[in-house]
């Protein structure tokens, strides 16, 4: 019967052999004494309290700083990329690759069309991660030794990237790699741009009411404000793929990394709390 | 316990708002709670701790002997639940995972040696100690605690796993990796050669 003494003590004999074992006990002194000394086992006096639900932020904060213990300095770029796509929500990929598919098959017939889709989906991409709202890790991510600009320009790199990749492949099925890339690449740019200093100025909502309205604003374009405001003519060059647009995109991107650098916290609704 | 709608709009069902708040009916699973870390949920880790922490914080603290130490391999244990929550494949229950992962910070920050294999007898009988040494152990009191920490590692290691963590035998000998007949008689020589202690230390007292 003292082969099961041990389980018996820890609690984890099943419950028909530990009626048995308990009434063996009532009536076997020496199995008495040998089950008082297994449950010394388990510890003297009371059990130790653990620690509260600190310890978990404690080691959250420890996952999202990427800078490795030891390792290689090319490991950091690397490990930051990996410790942000874990956070990013999966909305963002999904409702990206849906928005280029319907595109593809919306303008198939008319390719050139396609550049209307996707300078507006990389721009409401980059609304969705560079704002602070619907972060779930913000608190996290605020405490962490990693500058908050080189979390933004991971996450922006990230998106960007994704959606461009996904651009390119759109433009590859609708056979305008070459003439169709120009259609895209400025406004996208541009747009995007727009976009994050939006999203890191006043909010994810405003930058995508932002880009919204200034996307609608350049379909609408047509001659005829041309006529009537000839002054207007350079803006609207903007939003072709130049020189002029590229670098404006990349001063706009510029200012909106300086800026994230100085920013609080925003308000965050629906964060996890973690204590 | 609190609905909390995610970014993603997902539902965070675990995140207690409240102390002590009773278990809700139709919980989620730990291997649910544990995709939603793979997911990147910080929630869900606070979730997992809290079901796991008394049983984990008392295997560690047995295994490490202080209280400092055993919460720094806490920690290490939550960050690499954190970071390797993608690699579970289901092949073990969460909480055998996760004691095998806490085990593995364990035996690296202590640089513990694993079991001398050879050593290991079958046999459990020739190890059983005298009925005077057993009263000692059974007496309890803080020498206990003391003892315990000198003991060999494989020892602890078994006695948090078995004794304090209360994980059911054949768990333990899935975590450590041997069979169930080796964690017995390590449970049983780990027994022995702490009531011999105790009763040496009582002899020269
Ligand atoms: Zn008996």
């Amino acid at each position: 019967m003292n082969e099961f003494l041990a389980e018996y003590a820890a609690g984890t004999l099943p419950p028909p052999r530990a009626d048995e074992v308990r009434r063996h006990l009532s009536g076997c002194a020496e199995c008495r004494a040998d089950l008082a000394a297994w449950r010394a086992l388990a510890g003297p006096g009371e059990p130790v309290a653990p620690p509260g639900p600190r310890i978990v932020a404690a080691a959250l904060v420890r996952g999202l700083s990427p800078i490795p213990a030891t390792g290689p300095r090319w490991r950091l770029p690397l490990a930051l990329a990996r410790a942000q796509l874990r956070i990013i929500p999966a909305l963002i990929w999904v409702a990206s690759a849906l928005a280029l598919a319907v595109g593809v098959l919306v303008v198939r017939h008319d390719p050139h069309l396609f550049a209307l889709v996707t300078p507006l989906v990389a721009a409401m991409g980059i609304a969705g991660v560079a704002g602070t709202e619907h972060d779930p890790a913000v608190e996290i991510t605020a405490a962490t030794p990693t500058p908050p600009r080189l979390v933004l320009l991971t996450r922006v790199t990230l998106v960007l990237g994704f959606d461009v990749a996904l651009s390119l492949a759109g433009s590859a099925l609708l056979g305008t790699l070459g003439a169709g890339l120009g259609d895209w690449l400025g406004p996208a740019a541009l747009l995007s741009a727009l976009s994050l200093l939006g999203a890191v100025t006043v909010g994810a909502e405003a930058a995508a009411v932002v880009v919204a309205v200034s996307w609608t604003l350049r379909l609408a374009w047509s001659d005829w404000f041309d006529q009537r405001w000839a002054w207007l003519i350079p803006i609207r060059a903007l939003w072709d793929t130049n020189a002029e647009t590229l670098g404006g995109a990349l001063l706009l991107a510029a200012l909106a990394v300086f800026l994230a650098g100085h920013r609080e916290p925003r308000r965050v609704r629906r964060a996890t709390p973690l204590t | 316990m609190e609905a909390v709608t995610g970014a993603a709009g997902r539902s965070w069902r675990w995140v207690a708002t409240g102390r002590g708040s009773a278990e809700p009916a139709g919980e989620a699973t730990d291997a649910a709670v544990l995709a939603a870390i793979a997911a990147g949920d910080g929630g869900a880790l606070s979730e997992l701790y809290r079901r796991h922490a008394r049983a984990l914080f008392g295997y560690l603290l047995r295994v490490c002997g202080d209280r400092m130490t055993a919460e720094e391999i806490l920690q290490d244990t939550l960050l690499a639940v954190w970071r390797g929550a993608d690699t579970f494949e289901a092949r073990s229950s969460v909480r055998t995972w996760l004691f095998a992962v806490a085990r593995r910070q364990a035996y690296q920050r202590l640089r513990l040696q694993p079991a001398p294999v050879p050593v290991e007898p079958a046999e459990v009988a020739d190890a059983a100690p005298g009925p005077d040494e057993l009263a000692v152990l059974a007496s309890g009191g803080t020498a206990v605690a003391g003892a315990i920490a000198r003991l060999a590692a494989h020892h602890r290691d078994v006695i948090g796993l078995a004794m304090v963590a209360g994980l059911p035998l054949a768990e333990v000998a899935e975590i450590i990796g041997v069979p169930v007949g080796t964690v017995k008689s390590r449970l049983f020589h780990g027994r022995a050669a702490l009531a011999r202690m105790l009763a040496e230390e009582g002899r020269r007292a």
